[in-house]
């Protein structure tokens, strides 16, 4: 996933080949079925997060590489494309 | 040499659309439907057949569901027109969307009572392997299921991973594969950018870890 997506943010490209969008719903699915199995699972909650804070930016049009976008913005980065 | 079968796809966003074009290229009739006009109008311009649902149903042979959930698939199956009904016995859905194993269960034994065949099939790959036709099916159904669904996943996949017998197996998988890839996406977005504090740039960031082990 690092060398599919990582190209996108360094081309500053967030044409959405998969979508910001995608990732609450499917992560929401695992968390889901991890709670009907009583499995915890916090890194996939902690990423959802993320994903959902991106959604909350209006991201959630935008490749789902644009996760990255909140990481940026919370540390006071500037990502290519971005200046 | 294809056999060409009556073929419909329900949902042509960046997935569906590509599994619909490459059914068509493979030769098979394709009619393609969505909520929105536009995705219809492109692929009929580009060789779909035309045809309400309720007029084609009885033709079909495959329908995929292409949709973003379970409460889609149960809307386009079940709904209100929705296509279980109408097709004729011994007709396949090859259902794509991610949802809970147990939802696929209940579709599967929905399609049952109603004559028709359900293999569970969630879709990866992304919307280029789509167009491509070069899909990877997690599959799972019976062996009768399988053998039915030969032509639709030829056409449209590269690969089909059949995971058991019975529907369940393949959106389970696709669970796990779901994890695995958002918390990759994550990962890497924090592995970025946390490298940026310490001047390593994005492109350094890519050309380097790629070769390393911290690399998805």
């Amino acid at each position: 996933m690092l060398e599919n997506r990582a190209p996108h943010i360094v081309a500053g490209d967030y044409t959405p080949h998969s979508s910001v969008n995608i990732w609450p719903k499917d992560l929401g699915i695992v968390l889901d079925i991890a709670k009907s199995a009583s499995f915890s699972a916090p890194i996939t909650a902690a990423a959802l997060q993320q994903f959902l804070a991106a959604a909350g930016r209006s991201l959630g049009g935008e490749d789902d590489a644009a996760v990255a976008k909140v990481y940026a913005r919370n540390a006071q980065l500037t990502l290519p494309g971005m200046e | 040499m294809t056999i060409p079968q009556n073929i419909a796809v329900f949902g042509l966003g960046s997935m569906g659309y590509g599994v619909a074009s490459s059914a068509l290229r493979a030769g098979h009739r394709v009619h393609g439907f969505d909520v929105a006009a536009a995705p219809m109008e492109r692929f009929l311009a580009e060789g779909g057949s035309s045809g309400a649902i309720t007029d084609v149903a009885s033709t079909l042979n495959t329908v995929f569901v292409v949709v973003l959930n379970a409460a889609q698939t149960d809307a386009v199956l079940f709904g209100d027109n929705g296509v279980v009904p109408m097709l004729k016995q011994g007709a396949l859905v090859i259902a794509c969307a991610t949802m809970p194993p147990e939802f696929a269960k209940q579709m599967e034994a929905q399609c049952n009572t109603a004559d028709v065949h359900y293999l569970n099939a969630p879709i990866s790959g992304g919307s280029i392997k789509a167009a491509n036709g070069q899909l990877s099916f997690m599959a799972s159904g019976t062996p009768d299921v399988f053998s039915a669904a030969r032509p639709a996943l030829e056409a449209t996949g590269e690969t089909v991973l059949e995971l058991g017998d019975a529907a369940g197996a393949g959106s389970a998988m696709k669970a796990v594969n779901q994890l695995l890839a958002g918390v990759h996406i994550a990962t890497m977005a924090e592995a970025l950018t946390f490298g940026m504090t310490q001047g390593v740039t994005p492109e350094k960031f890519v050309e380097v870890i790629s070769k390393c082990a911290g690399t998805s």
